[in-house]
């Protein structure tokens, strides 16, 4: 009796030491991950130019500087823009992509497919440096056009990813049951495939259109004289005097990403769950 | 046409979604996948050869504001200059140091997201890939908050009085940039880490531990076999974008914290040195080839070791 | 074009893939009507087969006919023939009904007429109160009674059914068989089954097709497929066979009479498949465990076999004998008037059987 009552507690005092490493651990990832940008959050009320403590009292000055900053918006605004012509255009060709190379037989296919993976492979650097190079060399002006080109070039592959994974795990015998019960290729395509393929496509999309809407390096080298988001952080970290209103707006749009990105998550699991999918999937494939 | 191999096997003989199908010639197989391919493959014939051919055929020629275009290797015995060999053994080190600091957080949370937070494995899964749609620039700024000489860690050691001043190697060194690329890159090394342990049946563990097999034993004759794949995976996709890293050395480096990435910058953006900083980013190329070759032979060799 | 009294025809039909031949040059034909089953071991083609006359698969050589009509290059959504898949392939994001209707939609015809048909289908299948739900929701064997309803829907010339019931527990599966065989008689399609569980089969077909390595080994009724089986491999995949090897010492009008089986000569005026037999021919004879009885002491007037008893095992209705005879053969024997206080493990005994139930292939 004693002995078993003992093993029983010293087990559920192992236990309870493992869940303790285990919420430490955990919370130590989330401070990683999240701790400095809550942290840049609550300095970007501080009122104090230094980026530090001691806390020096609460303010909205830096909120009230970078709203009359025209730069700011300005590339906000370019950044959206080539995020919200990149998404579309990615979707597209990494749908095409995906189903040609998970759809049909044909010679080359290892190859192609081994081609459209590289961009994922390749350090973003020397795609921004190359296709500096490439757009000086062919007389193509920087601008919106060279940003988007050059995003979209990374991107898609990206969607081709997410959307033959996804591909590959549908119900293999979907498409030949649509085949089957008289559709046409591109009936079987529109009433069974893409419909299954709608919450990757949104997946793919939040993924995509962020990545747009974040990247530097790509977009630092194919710019010219237009002023992405990141690329106004980055150069306005430089001056010392401007950090407290980088810091607000930075908070700003951190906020609004969480926001969105989070509440495009929930919604995209509701559609999965409805249908017995698991978003765990769409996770592991991005 | 390896691909058009089916087994005769009963029931393994049903290749996912594309088939051709009666009726159906090869050569229209061929034809539309051409339609569908015509658009990607043709951007990255365009955009993507073309920038990484130009930079290859640049890296051969003498490509600076004095020089003339002519045929040389001179880029290539350039990028061996002292000061370049010494960025890239920093770079090296930062690259090895950040890898390893990810692979020791990563392995462990994937296995506690796979198999230990039951009902939370979602929402931290959900968490991870928060963080990475932050902006990466205000994710990595953001750290001098904490790394800052005026910053949380500096404060609390201060307040604690287990230091008198400040401590200056927090911040713009070496040490800021591995924790900057090591948190910043952390969500891509857990989920394919994640992605292989969820392959992993439960019952696989549990049958082990039955057997008597210590959680050492586990891990070794089941847990990482089956992860290898993973592992590799992890290493590709998180090595090739820290040893090329920009925004962290430049964010929080200083001058000793310095990687290729800034100095490739430097001869392009700022002296105009487009020879040599097109042969330096090829031999970036090359060592991202490299550690992917040679990750790929190593999981390869764990495997055939365990599988024996 | 003639109206053809088969609804399936297969030519020499075969199929490669790459090196491996999956269908070695088949011939087979299937009447209007008929429940007809392919059986065969994991593969042996069968698969292949079915997958040939659906259309997902093109004949390397060989002529198809679906209802008189070579087939051969006929898309599988121009084809007059449906297919019920082992995953039963549901359309996930589509309700009970949506999923039925999708082949009466593809088929143009008007709305009403659709929902009538789908109704009327449902019905067959038992399913009319589940039109709304998500196939996510339902049941294993609700799945395949609606997977079912998708394709007799269309009244196909042919249903083909790829080992439907696989994914079943034994008791729905009995059940399915009999609720399989009753809508197939109800809407009088010619239904292909495919499976490799010789009891579905037997149970459900009027003729079955064995098959082996690619090719067809027998074509009949489960009743001549299971007493004349055509080879050593039909005896032994049909059923529970006790195959005595032996040659041929006497023949009568192309069957044996006597056959040495190692040293003791059988008297059989059996039938023999395929060729006739001949003086020296190699043979196996079949006996099936239900045929041989046990005595205690040498029966006169039969043909016997002395042998010890190995194991009695009791079956309810039966009692399975394992017997081991000379030279170490082993023989399962199912006797329902022997007991097992008759014949316990040890005892001496002789097996008998009557000459005319023997059934000899040769080699």
């Amino acid at each position: 009796m004693t002995t078993g009552s003992s093993v029983a507690l010293g087990s559920t005092a192992r236990g309870r030491l493992s869940l303790a490493f285990r919420t430490v651990f955990l919370a130590f990832v989330g401070f990683v991950l999240f701790g400095p940008v809550v942290i840049l959050a609550v300095f970007s009320l501080n009122d104090s130019i230094i980026l530090g403590f001691p806390f020096k009292g609460a303010t909205t000055s830096w909120y009230v500087q970078a709203f009359r900053e025209p730069n700011i918006w300005a590339s906000l605004w370019t950044s959206l823009k080539v995020a919200a012509v990149v998404t579309p255009v990615s979707l597209l060709l990494g749908l095409t992509s995906a189903i040609a190379l998970t759809r049909f037989r044909f010679r080359l296919r290892g190859t192609i497919t081994a081609f459209v993976a590289l961009p994922l492979v390749i350090p973003w650097l020397v795609i921004g440096v190359g296709s500096l190079l490439f757009f000086s060399a062919t007389d193509i002006p920087l601008g919106l056009f060279t940003i988007g080109v050059s995003h979209v070039v990374i991107a898609f592959p990206l969607a081709t990813a997410l959307l033959s994974a996804q591909l590959y795990r549908l119900e293999p015998h979907l498409h030949e049951a649509a085949l089957d019960l008289g559709a046409t290729e591109r009936e079987a395509l529109r009433l069974v495939v893409l419909p299954l393929l709608v919450p990757t496509l949104a997946a793919s999309a939040i993924f995509v259109f962020s990545w747009s809407f974040n990247n530097f390096i790509v977009s630092f080298f194919t710019a010219g004289f237009e002023n992405t988001f990141p690329i106004w952080v980055f150069s306005t970290l430089r001056r010392a005097r401007d950090l407290p209103m980088v810091n607000a707006i930075s908070t700003l749009v951190s906020v609004v990403q969480v926001i969105v990105v989070v509440g495009a998550w929930q919604a995209l699991r509701r559609v999965m769950d409805r249908r017995g999918q698991d978003i765990r999937e769409i996770v592991i494939g991005s | 046409m390896s691909d058009a191999q089916t087994p005769a096997a009963d029931h393994a003989d049903t290749p996912v979604l594309g088939t051709g199908y009666a009726g159906k010639a090869r050569s229209r197989g061929s034809f539309s996948a051409f339609i569908y391919l015509a658009g990607p493959v043709g951007v990255l014939l365009l955009f993507f050869a073309g920038p990484l051919g130009i930079l290859a055929l640049y890296s051969f020629q003498e490509r600076s504001r004095t020089g003339d275009g002519s045929w040389t290797i001179s880029n290539y015995v350039n990028a061996l200059r002292p000061q370049y060999v010494e960025t890239a053994l920093n770079t090296l080190v930062i690259a090895v140091l950040s890898m390893v600091l990810l692979l020791v957080i990563a392995y462990p949370l994937a296995y506690l997201l796979a198999f230990k937070v039951g009902r939370w494995e979602v929402p931290l899964l959900l968490a991870l890939a928060l963080s990475d749609e932050l902006n990466p620039l205000i994710r990595i700024y953001a750290w001098r908050t904490v790394l800052g000489r005026n910053g949380l860690v500096n404060t609390v050691l201060t307040q604690l009085r287990l230091i008198d001043q400040p401590l200056d190697w927090l911040i713009f060194t070496k040490f800021a940039v591995v924790v900057v690329l090591t948190a910043s890159w952390l969500p891509y090394a857990v989920i394919p880490l994640y992605a292989a342990m969820k392959t992993i049946d439960r019952r696989v563990l549990e049958a082990a531990r039955d057997l008597g097999a210590g959680w050492w034993t586990t891990f070794r004759s089941v847990v990482f076999p089956l992860t290898a794949a993973g592992f590799l995976a992890t290493i590709v996709i998180v090595f090739i974008p820290i040893i090329s890293d920009f925004a962290a050395p430049a964010l929080v480096g200083g001058t000793s914290g310095r990687m290729l990435a800034s100095v490739t910058e430097d001869l392009f953006l700022g002296r105009g040195e487009w020879g040599i900083g097109s042969a330096l980013t090829f031999v970036l190329l090359a060592a991202s080839g490299l550690v992917v070759w040679f990750s790929y032979k190593l999981t390869d060799l764990s495997r055939l070791a365990t599988h024996r | 074009m003639t109206e053809s009294p088969y609804a399936l025809e297969l030519r020499n039909v075969s199929k490669h893939f790459g090196d491996i031949v999956a269908v070695d040059g088949i011939d087979l034909q299937v009447p209007q009507g008929e429940f007809f089953s392919l059986l065969g071991p994991s593969g042996c083609g069968k698969t292949t087969t079915l997958r040939m006359i659906a259309g997902f698969e093109e004949p390397t050589e060989g002529t198809l006919l679906l209802a008189g009509r070579e087939s051969n290059d006929i898309p599988p959504f121009r084809r007059n023939t449906n297919l019920v898949f082992q995953s039963y392939a549901l359309f996930p994001h589509m309700t009970v009904f949506e999923n039925v209707a999708f082949g009466p939609r593809r088929a143009r015809i008007s709305e009403r007429d659709v929902h009538k048909r789908v109704m009327e289908a449902l019905e067959t299948v038992r399913m009319h109160e589940y039109v709304d739900r998500l196939p996510r929701s339902l049941s294993g064997g609700q799945r395949q009674r609606v997977a079912l309803a998708r394709a007799i829907v269309n009244r196909p010339a042919v249903l083909l059914l790829d080992e439907p019931l696989g994914a079943l527990d034994l008791k729905l599966r009995k059940e399915m068989q009999l609720e399989l065989k009753r809508i197939q008689r109800e809407v009088g399609i010619c239904f292909v089954y495919v499976t490799h569980d010789q009891e579905e089969a037997m149970t459900m077909s009027d003729r079955l097709a064995v098959m082996n390595r690619g090719r067809i080994e027998q074509v009949g009724s489960p009743e001549e497929v299971y007493h004349r089986p055509a080879t050593r491999f039909v005896a032994e995949f049909i059923g529970e066979a006790n195959l005595l090897d032996g040659t041929v010492e006497a023949v009568e009008q192309g069957a044996p009479t006597r056959v040495s089986v190692a040293g003791d000569t059988v008297t059989t005026v059996a039938s023999c498949a395929g060729a006739p037999c001949e003086v020296g021919d190699r043979v196996s004879l079949v006996l099936r465990p239900e045929h041989l009885h046990l005595h205690r002491d040498r029966p006169n007037g039969v043909p016997a076999m002395p042998g010890r008893v190995v194991e009695a095992i009791f079956q309810g209705s039966l009692i399975r004998f394992v017997i081991e005879g000379p030279d170490r053969r082993r023989l399962s024997v199912l006797d329902t008037t022997a007991s097992r206080d008759q014949a316990a493990p040890g005892d001496a005994v002789w097996v008998s059987w009557l000459p005319e139930w023997v059934h000899a292939v040769v080699e």
